[in-house]
């Protein structure tokens, strides 16, 4: 039976940290943008990150925006001194009205214990990553 | 004759609106995360994405996805922390099925904990949070 495949994702879009980022605010600071044009469909959004922290029992708090609209988050402890851990969010977002959309991952640190969290991607351990493909299904 | 398929059939996800817990030491369904499709023969892609907190040290929770009443793949997060009132830890699962039969399928998630009160709180926080999401995909 001849099959043709009909494309359903319209586009893809990828950010990641490639250099060393940190951060020692307390409230929510841009980590990861993204900017794409789309019709009125939905997007479905994976955020994948992983960081260390300065301080025992710090930890980190992220929180993904679509368009203005704060849709999720994650959060995760170090459990010592200079430890990682990670974190992840899937999103599917209702259809979007059609024009420019802006996806941020946005980071801070916990405001009980501080610290300072920070991804070094060279070592082969952290990364962070923001995709978003735009779908008509 | 050509077949006119897309290569992404359907799509759909469920999150945590309101705040859940357990003490359940077995698996449980972590109730809002199910959905339930009806495909045609092809695989499915499966991603979850959860961040519990845990009230209790050098706790672990559980996290189990299951397609059909079987459970195909599972997460575990511990938190070994002391002093600190909010143990956080994050659990993604990503997971693609062989060709399923033509029909009615569900998926879902179940979760426990090694001990203590699991909880994921969305109200009045940006990351208690957990979603699924389930994709039919042509290949």
């Amino acid at each position: 039976m001849p099959l043709f495949y009909q494309e359903s994702v319209v586009q893809t879009a990828f950010a990641e940290i490639t250099t060393t980022t940190s951060t020692t605010s307390l409230t929510h600071v841009d980590l990861l943008t993204l900017t794409i044009t789309t019709g009125a469909n939905p997007l479905l959004i994976y955020v994948s990150m992983s960081s260390e922290n300065s301080a025992a029992n710090g930890w980190v708090e992220a929180q993904l925006i679509v368009s203005g609209v704060v849709s999720a988050g994650t959060a995760y402890h170090s459990t010592s001194s200079g430890f990682g851990n990670t974190g992840s969010i899937v999103w599917k977002t209702p259809p979007l009205t059609a024009g420019s959309q802006l996806i941020r991952l946005q980071w801070h640190v916990g405001a009980l214990i501080g610290g300072s969290a920070t991804i070094t991607p060279s070592n082969g351990v952290n990364h962070a990553t923001l995709y978003v493909q735009e779908v008509t299904v | 004759m050509l077949y006119d398929v897309p290569n992404i059939i359907q799509t759909a996800f469920v999150n945590i609106t309101s705040n859940v817990s357990t003490t359940s030491t077995t698996y449980v369904d972590l109730a809002p995360l199910t959905i339930t499709l009806t495909t045609s023969t092809h695989p499915i892609e499966v991603h979850f994405s959860g961040t519990v907190g845990i009230l209790s040290n050098r706790a672990s929770v559980g996290f189990q996805l299951m397609v059909d009443g079987v459970a195909v793949s599972n997460g575990l997060g511990r938190v070994q922390i002391s002093g600190n009132p909010a143990y956080t830890t994050s659990i993604g699962i990503v997971y693609k099925s062989g060709v399923l039969s033509s029909g009615s399928h569900t998926v879902k998630i179940q979760w426990k904990t090694s001990a203590g009160t699991a909880s994921i709180q969305p109200s009045g926080s940006s990351y208690g949070y957990a979603g699924l999401l389930v994709k039919e995909v042509a290949f």
